[in-house]
């Protein structure tokens, strides 16, 4: 399935680094919170501890009740999560004690004497309380404090802590972003660089010296593979050139052969007609390999076109001359429907040479006392060619611009020493130039092409 | 007419050589471009034949080299290498011709001969038999019939008669013509020659263009 999304390079990064950044500011700052609860949790015992401590003491150094009251609420205010306290005695009387209005009931007459000092979070009027029982000789203290309203630091602090997070993690995606561009320049003039290089067989190669460390050894590589294709692109270049010497020669010398001797006198009439076959031959091989040298020069991307601006109009124009002579021996009916005035930037003896091509098919697979069409138009700034031709439809038409193709063999009728390369060249020819070639329709007696090419802008 | 061939295939060289001795040409043979130059240098050569593809010097360098001297002797460059482009190379070098391998031999010494006679002064009609090429106005008459044809029925029909007779090759036709280096399979060749032929031969007991079979054309007066 197609990818309908695909988000760049560096909002991905900018997002993941946003992500990782704001993830380990939650979970320090969630550590951190419960730290301190447990902490303040601690705190508040050993607190409470020490205060029921000082309050058993100063109860069993009791002078005078008032002072004791007065130093007890002392105190107690000297904390300020509303704290209280209440002293059974002895005898049994409770006294309360406390920094608020609230007066809690924390202890009663029938609360037995802790063997040990005890805590216990209990909820008094709604509010959670913390609260430690001891015993000084026969005196049981209780000492509450109210942790609720100490909490209320905290979450005033975590209330910060969220709204530093927000903006930290704004700052985190902007500078990621930067980050992120500042990281990718590189990447993004390498890749211009080598966009630039558009022609492998320049020495032109990607500049390594302003290049981090990584990015060199991309660069190196993508270089080295620039080598590779250089020299492979050159050995292409002497391979066609070696090749149509080293295959021409002999074929040269073949014909030179064949053709003294066919003119030597006293040479024997009944050999005329295997030398005269193999003079053909030899000139089908030569085509061959012509065909097959702009193939690989094409594949080679080497088919080097002179382009220059050509009125399409007048060389189709030109190409009915030849239509005519080659329409009569088959007795065919040509009709043609060309605009004027089309213009295009084509390489002229390459173009004719599409242009004949197709025409010599049209002939070559039509039927005696058929027809042909031509039709050049003009439409959204191309340039548009068909020709088409009575006769029997392509049978499997799937190959047909592929080499050596030449459809049903039947098509050529024998006679026809079709090299299988014609449509191919056609289509290499085109691409060169940008255009295209397609078989539009072959059924019921009709085979149309179609060729299509920017027109010149002007 | 004095030739001076460049090319290191031996046996291409012999029948070259042969051919053109058999015409009454003189020609001396060397294998590499380097030994070529100081020849032309020497030598009063009327037509210099030159392949490509040597050892010593390449074919193109050896005729920079001779351009860049002033030399301004007619050059045909022989060569496997035909593509268009390479033509177009060859002909902004300096070359005054070109002849694609493999070819016949007739159409060399005709387009040799062709080269010889530049120097010449320019002719404004050209004849064979009762034929006549105005190259001027263009017309074609037969003895006092005018022939109307066509601009490349024109062309072909100055080339054949400037190759003094001898077979011209389809080929040679397609390019002189249609200034066309491919062959296309049809007998587009032969359709338009024979319609020169009605033109040409029609009214007259004196046939000129004859078909040398699967070989090519010939205008020349049998006898």
């Amino acid at each position: 399935m197609k990818r309908l999304f695909q988000p760049s390079l560096r909002s991905v990064l900018t997002l993941q680094a946003g992500l990782v950044i704001f993830l380990a500011v939650f979970i320090c700052a969630g550590g951190l919170f419960l730290f301190s609860v447990q902490e303040e949790h601690e705190d508040l015992d050993a607190s409470l501890l020490h205060q029921s401590k000082i309050i058993g003491r100063i109860i069993m150094d009791e002078r005078s009740h008032d002072g004791t009251m007065i130093l007890l609420k002392t105190l107690l205010a000297s904390e300020r999560d509303h704290r209280m306290a209440e002293i059974r005695r002895a005898k049994g009387q409770i006294t309360r004690l406390a920094t608020h209005s609230q007066v809690p009931i924390l202890l009663d007459a029938g609360l037995p004497l802790p063997a040990q000092p005890y805590f216990l979070t209990k909820t008094i009027n709604g509010h959670s309380r913390r609260i430690l029982y001891s015993s000084f000789g026969d005196n049981l203290i209780a000492v509450a404090a109210q942790p609720e309203s100490m909490r209320e630091n905290i979450q005033n602090v975590l209330v910060v802590y969220s709204i530093l997070t927000v903006i930290l993690l704004v700052i985190i995606l902007s500078g990621g972003r930067w980050l992120a561009n500042a990281a990718l320049a590189p990447i993004v003039e390498m890749a211009d660089d080598a966009a630039r290089i558009q022609n492998f067989d320049s020495a032109q190669r990607l500049s390594i010296n302003q290049v981090d460390a990584e990015l060199r050894r991309l660069a190196n590589v993508l270089n080295d593979m620039l080598d590779r294709l250089h020299s492979s692109f050159s050995l292409i270049r002497r391979f066609t050139a070696d090749a149509a010497h080293e295959i021409k020669t002999p074929l040269t010398i073949i014909q030179g052969h064949l053709e003294s001797t066919l003119r030597s006198e006293g040479f024997p009439p009944q050999q005329e007609t295997t030398l005269l076959l193999t003079l053909r031959e030899v000139e089908r091989l030569n085509r061959l390999i012509e065909g097959l040298l702009l193939l690989s020069r094409s594949d080679a991307n080497r088919l080097e076109l002179q382009c220059e601006p050509v009125d399409w109009s007048e060389l189709t124009g030109e190409l009915l001359h030849d239509a005519d002579i080659l329409c009569a021996p088959l007795n065919l009916q040509l009709s043609t429907d060309i605009d004027p005035g089309i213009f295009i930037s084509a390489d002229r003896p390459h173009l004719r040479q599409v242009l004949l091509n197709l025409l010599d098919n049209a002939c070559k697979y039509n039927r005696p006392g058929g027809s042909i069409r031509m039709e050049l138009h003009s439409e959204n700034g191309r340039a548009r060619f068909t020709i088409g031709n009575t006769g029997p439809a392509i049978p499997d038409a799937t190959h047909l611009f592929e080499r050596f193709q030449r459809g049903d063999t039947s098509r050529t009728r024998g006679q026809q020493d079709g090299l299988g390369l014609g449509l191919s060249i056609c289509r290499e020819i085109l691409h060169a130039h940008g255009g295209e070639i397609a078989l539009e329709k072959s059924a019921n007696d009709w085979t149309q092409f179609t060729v299509t090419l920017f027109k010149q802008t002007e | 007419m004095r030739i001076l061939l460049v090319e290191d295939e031996t046996q291409i060289a012999s029948f070259v050589l042969e051919g053109l001795q058999q015409h009454g040409l003189t020609v001396e043979w060397v294998r590499d471009g380097a030994e070529a130059l100081p020849r032309i240098v020497v030598g009063k050569y009327d037509v210099l034949i030159l392949d490509i593809l040597l050892p010593g010097a390449s074919g193109l360098e050896v005729l920079a080299e001779i351009r860049q001297q002033g030399h301004r002797i007619p050059v045909l460059m022989l060569t496997a290498l035909a593509s268009p482009p390479e033509r177009v190379v060859g002909l902004d070098a300096g070359a005054d011709d070109y002849l694609g391998k493999p070819f016949l031999l007739e159409e060399l010494i005709a387009r040799v001969k062709a080269l010889g006679r530049r120097s010449a002064p320019l002719e404004t009609m050209l004849t064979l038999a009762d034929l006549s090429l105005n190259l001027l106005t263009r017309e074609v008459s037969r003895g006092e019939r005018r022939i109307e044809v066509t601009t490349r029925e024109f062309t072909l029909l100055e080339f054949l008669i400037r190759c003094d007779g001898r077979t011209v090759s389809r080929s040679a036709i397609l390019r002189e013509a249609w200034k066309y280096n491919f062959e296309p399979t049809t007998n587009v060749v032969d359709v338009f020659i024979k319609r020169l032929r009605q033109k040409i031969d029609g009214g007259s007991d004196v046939k000129l263009l004859h078909t040398i079979r699967h070989l090519g054309y010939a205008l020349r007066i049998e006898s």
